[in-house]
């Protein structure tokens, strides 16, 4: 070998020690080398270089999370980068998604950050559904009455006044039902809570099986209940009426070895134009009760 | 019904026929293999008569009526847009498509970033430098296209022919 190609090879070897080393050696300078096998191999060893180089920038890129670096080398380790690049602005985009309240997805080719990610999506959602049912829970204790589980004085006042406006505004009607158990302090008197608060439940769900489930009731005192009923007349709000004096006439409950039998006085009205208020409906329907009252009890009025 | 002359497409997803009726042994599936040769026979019989723009023009508008078919057929009932990607991604998945990823998705402006990695049409082919999904950007197109009711275009802009694993789209919304 001439000893000018041997400088030439030691060049090279230089260099490519330089690169395994972790320098970033300027590309040899060809210029003037002959045309042969030796200056081919110069060549591809910058061409070694440039890739490699490439490679190491993007991926110092991506270490850094700039997932938006050009990779252009066409090493196959840069094939990897790239899939790893297109896994990330994935994951960038799902953690997004997450982040909205989208839990349904799901990451795969990230080995144990998948189980990781997976299982903390899982729990978020999990988390979501259990504050959801809590929240419904509490929901439900604050329209609802305890005892019976018919809806409160609260819940059924927010019903009212939201059936009044929306009647009003589209010229339809309703109707609205006021009851009182008769003699109700003589029941509690007489056999003692336990038995009054048996008599409540047997009564409202005595009353909810003649409702439709449009129907809306509510427990707004001790013993007296209102109905409100959505798209009823007033003909329509007296069958009603008087159905459930009738069952609730005829009901016997059983408490304490007891059998207590007792009535109910009714009060129903309807939606009138003249109405101003919702408490216009409803002071009719309180004093219509109050008629029942003084009529003699067990009975339906309606004004 | 196939060869009738036409000014525009006419394909409905009945022209595919009842295959479980048809292929009682052989079954639904056939080989990837078989999709790519037909894929590039044709492709290459069509530049051959015509040229590449027109070749491209061909499998991007088979792609649009291929994909509005897959969306009427089976992704109508998607309105929300997340709904209709989790479908999406399921559908390409249980058809051996790809494997359908969003990288970016901008609602308000109607612009989606999107790769399919092992493609159908080109996860392995030999390195080219060309960007050889057109059918994919059409499909795509088609897909986008009838979810919002709106004409969308799809570019690709990665391939795995271009030196990357998976191919990229860019879908936008044609300015009206
Ligand atoms: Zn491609």
């Amino acid at each position: 070998m001439e000893h000018e190609d041997i400088e030439r090879l030691d060049r090279i070897s230089g260099h490519l020690h330089a690169l395994l080393h972790n320098e970033q050696p300027a590309l040899l300078d060809l210029a003037g080398h002959k045309e042969d096998e030796i200056r081919q191999v110069g060549e591809f060893v910058n061409a070694l270089t440039e890739a490699l180089s490439a490679l190491s920038k993007a991926a110092h890129h991506l270490s850094i999370g700039d997932m938006d670096v050009r990779i252009s080398a066409n090493l196959p380790a840069c094939h990897h980068l790239k899939n790893l690049q297109a896994t990330l602005r994935h994951l960038t985009w799902q953690t997004g998604q997450i982040a909205k309240g989208d839990f349904s997805q799901r990451v795969e080719f990230l080995g144990d950050f998948s189980h990781s990610f997976n299982w903390m999506v899982e729990q978020l959602e999990a988390y979501r559904q259990r504050i959801l049912g809590q929240n419904r829970e509490l929901e439900r204790l604050a329209t609802t009455d305890p005892l019976t589980g018919v809806y409160n004085r609260r819940y059924l006042m927010d019903f009212a006044t939201k059936e009044f406006l929306r009647s009003q505004r589209y010229s339809h009607v309703f109707s609205a039902i006021q009851m009182d158990i008769d003699y109700f302090k003589k029941i509690n008197d007489t056999h003692g809570h336990a038995v009054g608060d048996e008599v409540i439940k047997a009564f409202t769900v005595t009353c909810q099986e003649v409702l439709r489930e449009s129907d809306v009731l509510g427990r707004v005192g001790g013993e007296e209940f209102s109905i409100i009923l959505p798209e009823t007349d007033r003909e329509g709000a007296l069958i009603v009426a008087e159905r459930i004096r009738q069952v609730i006439a005829d009901l016997k409950v059983c408490a304490e070895e007891r059998i207590i039998r007792f009535t109910v006085s009714i009060g129903v009205t309807h939606l009138r134009q003249e109405d101003a208020g919702l408490e216009a409906v409803l002071r009719r329907a309180d004093e219509a009760l109050y008629l029942a009252k003084n009529g003699g009890r067990n009975k339906v009025v309606t004004a | 019904m196939f060869k009738e002359e036409r000014k525009a497409p006419q394909f409905d997803w009945s022209h595919l026929g009842d295959i479980e009726w048809g292929r009682p042994n052989l079954g639904p599936q056939t080989a990837v293999a078989v999709y790519r040769l037909m894929q590039f026979t044709l492709r290459d019989a069509i530049i051959s008569h015509t040229d590449v723009a027109t070749a491209n023009r061909i499998f991007y508008d088979a792609g649009l009526s291929a994909g509005k078919a897959i969306h009427e057929h089976l992704l109508r009932n998607t309105q929300d847009f997340d709904r209709f990607i989790a479908v999406l991604q399921e559908t390409l998945r249980s058809f051996a498509i790809g494997i359908l990823r969003v990288e970016s998705s901008d609602l308000l402006k109607h612009r989606f970033v999107l790769t399919v990695a092992e493609d159908l049409d080109c996860s392995g082919l030999p390195m080219s430098d060309e960007l050889v999904c057109t059918f994919d950007e059409g499909f795509i197109a088609g897909l986008f296209s009838a979810h919002f009711g709106k004409q969308f275009t799809a570019r690709e802009t990665d391939c795995w022919c271009t030196g990357d694993r998976v191919c990229r789209f860019e879908v936008v919304l044609v300015d009206a």
